[in-house]
C-alpha cells in the first residue's frame, strides 16, 4: 500500500532533474525492469555535462527517500551514482551528443543503480578516476562494470540495512 | 557557479562553499580559493558545514590544493561537523592523514600553524587598553 501517489512523487522527482526526455524514459520502461512495478523505478536521461551531476543528485536522493531508504546510505547511493556518472561523462569527451542513462531499481532489500553511457572507458583516465573507482567500491556492496561496443553500463547494488518497505 | 562566503578572521580567510563540491564546481572552487590565500597569510579555513556532496574530483581539488598551500607553507585545515556524512567520506579517503580536519571553525583556528601566525599578528599589532 502506498499512501503517497508513485506517478506524482515521480513528476516531483523530474521536475527537479534536469534531465530532458526522462518522463518518456520512465513511461518506456527499461527492459531490465520488467517484473518492478513503474513506482519501483526511476529512468533519467542526462546530457554529459558535468552540470547535470547536481540535478541528478537532487533526483537520485528524492527517489530513495520515497522508498524510505536511511540518512547514511542514501548519501552512499547517491554519492555512488554521481561518481558513476562523472566517469561517464569524462569518457563521452568529444562523442557529439553524448548523454547517459540513469536507472534506479528496487527489489524488495536491494537498491540498484545503473548508469549506462554510450562512450568507451579508457583504462587510463586522467588524474583522479582511480579515487572515483574507489570511493564507489566502498559505498555499495558491489560494483559491475559492463563494456560493450554501444558504451559502458556501471552497476550498483546495495542492500538495505534496516526499515525494509 | 558554487556560492562562497568568505569571512576573514585575523589573517585567516574562513570559506564556505554553499553547496556541493563536484566535477562541475571544483575547478572554479579551486581558483577561488586560491585567491583568497594573500602571500602572508598563514592559511586558510574551508568550512564544508554547508557542502552535503564531496565527489572525487571535488576531494582531488582540496588534496591539490592543500599541496600547493604547503609549498607556500601555509595550511589548508578543513570543517567537517560531527553529524555530517562528509566525516565517514573523508577517513574513506584519508583526508585527516594529510591535513587538519576540526569539527569547528573555532577549533580550525586554534590548529598551530593559523594560531602561531594569528599571535604573531595580534602581539604586531599596538596593545589594546
Amino acid at each position: 500500500m502506498r499512501r503517497v501517489d508513485p506517478e506524482s512523487t515521480h513528476s516531483a522527482a523530474l521536475t527537479h532533474a534536469v534531465a530532458a526526455g526522462a518522463r518518456d524514459a520512465l513511461r518506456a520502461g527499461e527492459p531490465s525492469s520488467q517484473a518492478t512495478p513503474l513506482g519501483d523505478a526511476l529512468a533519467l536521461t542526462l546530457e554529459a555535462e558535468p552540470m547535470v551531476l547536481a540535478g541528478l543528485r537532487r533526483s537520485v536522493g528524492l527517489w530513495l527517500s520515497f522508498h524510505g531508504v536511511e540518512e547514511q546510505e542514501r548519501f552512499d547511493l547517491t554519492l555512488a551514482a554521481s561518481e558513476a556518472a562523472a566517469n561517464a561523462i569524462e569518457h563521452a569527451s568529444g562523442a557529439g551528443e553524448a548523454t547517459l542513462t540513469v536507472t534506479c531499481e528496487r527489489e524488495s532489500a536491494l537498491v540498484r543503480i545503473s548508469v549506462r553511457d554510450n562512450g568507451r572507458w579508457r583504462d587510463s583516465g586522467p588524474y583522479g578516476r582511480g579515487r572515483g573507482l574507489a570511493i564507489m567500491r566502498a559505498l555499495v556492496d558491489s560494483l559491475e562494470i559492463e563494456r560493450e561496443e554501444s558504451g559502458t553500463t556501471v552497476v550498483l547494488t546495495k542492500q538495505r540495512s534496516a526499515g525494509v518497505a | 557557479v558554487i556560492g562562497l562566503s568568505v569571512e576573514r578572521l585575523s589573517r585567516v580567510p574562513v570559506a564556505r562553499p554553499r553547496g556541493d563540491i563536484d566535477a562541475a564546481t571544483a575547478p572554479d572552487l579551486h581558483e577561488r580559493l586560491t585567491e583568497q590565500v594573500s602571500n602572508d597569510s598563514p592559511g586558510i579555513v574551508l568550512d564544508l558545514s554547508e557542502t552535503r556532496y564531496l565527489d572525487s574530483a571535488g576531494i582531488d581539488m582540496i588534496f591539490r590544493f592543500s599541496e600547493r598551500l604547503r609549498q607556500r607553507r601555509a595550511e589548508l585545515v578543513l570543517v567537517i561537523p560531527p553529524t555530517s556524512q562528509l566525516i565517514r567520506l573523508a577517513a574513506l579517503v584519508g583526508l585527516p592523514r594529510a591535513m587538519p580536519v576540526c569539527a569547528s571553525v573555532e577549533e580550525a583556528l586554534a590548529v598551530p600553524a593559523l594560531a602561531r601566525t594569528a599571535r604573531e599578528h595580534d602581539t604586531s599589532a599596538p596593545p589594546a587598553r
